[in-house]
């Protein structure tokens, strides 16, 4: 990646020594509110992150806090109503609402809540899926799919349905199936509830390490306390207030 | 279409069941089509083979034949205007003995022109010819054992007309259909004083025009008098409403099952759309679910039908030909893919936020 001095450059500079890479995400005073006039309801007051590749950022915080409101503007799934959102460079409110589907398609890896498998596709599916949507089948695909299959030592598994798995081993496929599109950004909403605490941390780990091993930045929506040592960065929101 | 068959065949239980569903009410359909047009053919194959365009009966008949008596001014006044493309016929009833069996029969007595359009076309022996006082006869004597050759006696009077020859596809009021002469029937009907039930014509709108015109007479459509002809449109009406109810029920049945299946789904809808698939690709592997399941459960059925037509006793009316079953096949597969529409809009209003978590 070179240096986007074409660009008008808006968000704030690194603080650390990468310094020279353009930052994965960027929330520029993102705020999200419900209704107009007097019934507004204010579900994230302005709010500004930077993720730098290869970064694991935790949000954390109680229920009812504003994680999800969080997590889905930064997984472009909800417009802020103001401020700007900046994903690989690509400013999101300059895309339609038509486009959204295509760019997470290409750029985001979701790692979501237990039930996040379709229940009747068998593990290499999963997986394939995702070229598949896109309209990228083929060898590659397939090729890759059992390159990452081997990766989180899920191969055995193949050709098992969501239902014959565990817990820990369906976090690992929703994993797998998030590094399918080689995304930049990767975002896990409490991508350890329903697991105990080893499997829990194993997930986590895995994440980390691959955030780590393939510069991709990650953001993970957590309320698990004993898994925040294995972020690079923690967090915190607390009634719609964004903390570091 | 990848997601589409991959859930069937996975759910395949449940693929049976609704796919079980269609095909029954398919070939239930299937079914009443055929013996609605085989009781079709069977009360009035005559008229719907017939060449004629027309059928001139007297006003106060409004195009019931048996109602009906031209006298013989009024069917020169309309041969007059009609020429080669008019010809008279008369109807009556008749009750007659032959055959091999015991039985009284019975059967339409048809007087026609043998050199007009409406002679008998004969399948086997020989046509009426002018002053032959024999008849050629519906081939569906042949199962009372009636022979050509053979000779019916007329009650009560005893007359008696010679079998010439058969003819296909020949019935009226659910009876076999006689032909004899003009001649022979005002012979055999003295009564009538020379009067014909009808005067049918092969032309066009023009001619029919100048013939309404005449005054006392009126004019049907080959269609207007098959509906007039006693009992077939209350028969046709009724099996035809059956088959109009059936693909309803069958349309709902698809509808509300693909529905609750949509409703069921939102979760799975909400992740797909998260992960980046279009509303789109969703509501096309939805259609595809839809038309999979239909096209496969309508051919099975088309296929059972067709076996079991093979099984149907002889006496059954029954008349399904290849272009209906397609049509009708065609008809089911459209409503099928109609009744998508419902779930449709539920799949396109799935918001891809409830994949995460409880938005606060």
């Amino acid at each position: 990646m070179t240096l986007t001095a074409h660009r008008p450059q808006t968000a704030p500079a690194s603080p650390s020594s990468s310094a020279l890479l353009t930052p994965t995400l960027v929330l520029q005073d993102v705020s999200k509110t419900y209704g107009d006039g007097d019934g507004t309801i204010t579900a994230l007051h302005p709010a500004t992150l930077v993720v730098q590749p290869g970064e694991l950022v935790a949000v954390n915080g109680p229920s009812g806090s504003g994680k999800s409101t969080f997590l889905s503007i930064a997984g472009a799934l909800l417009r802020p109503t103001t401020g700007q959102v900046r994903i690989a460079g690509q400013d999101l409110t300059a895309l339609s609402d038509a486009g959204l589907p295509a760019f997470r398609l290409k750029n985001l890896g979701f790692v979501l809540q237990s039930s996040n498998l379709i229940p009747y596709l068998n593990v290499r599916e999963q997986l394939t899926l995702v070229p598949h949507l896109a309209g990228e089948d083929g060898r590659d695909a397939r090729q890759q799919a059992e390159e990452l299959l081997q990766l989180l030592g899920l191969s055995e598994r193949a050709r098992h349905f969501p239902d014959a798995l565990s817990g820990g081993q369906r976090q690992r496929v929703a994993i797998a199936r998030a590094l399918m599109n080689d995304p930049q950004l990767i975002l896990a909403d409490e991508p350890t509830a329903s697991l105990d605490s080893v499997r829990g941390r194993e997930v986590v780990e895995l994440l980390a390490q691959q955030v780590h091993a393939h510069g991709k930045a990650a953001v993970m929506v957590t309320h698990d306390e004993r898994v925040l040592d294995l972020c690079d960065r923690v967090v915190s929101i607390v009634d719609g207030q964004l903390r570091e | 279409m990848f997601l589409a068959l991959r859930e069937l065949q996975h759910y395949r239980f449940r693929s049976v069941l609704i796919g079980g569903i269609v095909a029954l009410i398919a070939f239930m359909v299937f079914m009443l089509t055929g013996l609605t047009r085989g009781l079709a053919q069977d009360s009035a194959a005559l008229m719907i083979n017939t060449p004629a365009s027309h059928f001139v009966t007297t006003r106060d008949a409004a195009g019931v034949f048996n109602r009906s008596f031209l006298s013989p001014g009024e069917v020169k006044a309309i041969t007059a205007v009609g020429g080669d493309a008019s010809t008279p016929l008369t109807q009556s009833f008749a009750s007659f003995s032959g055959g091999t069996e015991a039985t009284q029969l019975s059967g339409v007595l048809l007087g026609v022109d043998p050199s007009g359009f409406m002679a008998p076309e004969i399948t086997s022996g020989q046509g009426l010819a002018a002053g032959v006082s024999g008849a050629v006869v519906d081939h569906s004597l042949q199962e009372d054992g009636v022979k050509v050759g053979d000779t019916l006696t007329l009650k009560p009077g005893g007359e008696t007309l010679k079998v010439l020859g058969f003819t296909g596809a020949a019935r009226l009021n659910h009876q076999p259909v006689v032909f004899v002469t003009l001649d022979r029937w005002q012979a055999l009907n003295p009564r009538t004083r020379g009067s014909v039930s009808a005067v049918a014509l092969k032309t066009d709108a023009a001619v029919t025009s100048q013939i309404s015109a005449l005054g006392g007479l009126s004019v049907l459509t080959r269609a207007e008098a098959l509906q007039v002809l006693p009992g077939y449109k209350e028969e046709q009406g009724s099996l035809t409403m059956i088959q109009v109810f059936l693909v309803v029920v069958a349309a709902f049945v698809m509808a509300v099952f693909f529905y609750v299946l949509t409703l069921q789904k939102t979760p799975q809808f909400g992740l797909l759309k998260a992960i980046g698939a279009s509303t789109r690709t969703l509501a096309g592997s939805l259609v595809a679910q839809m038309l999979f399941l239909t096209v496969l459960a309508v051919a099975i059925a088309a296929l059972v039908t067709l076996g079991i037509v093979t099984l149907l006793p002889a006496g059954i009316p029954f008349a399904l030909t290849l272009p209906t079953l397609l049509s009708a096949s065609a008809l089911l597969i459209v409503v099928a893919a109609l009744s998508s529409l419902l779930s449709l809009r539920t799949v396109a209003k799935v918001d891809p936020l409830i994949a995460i978590g409880t938005v606060t």
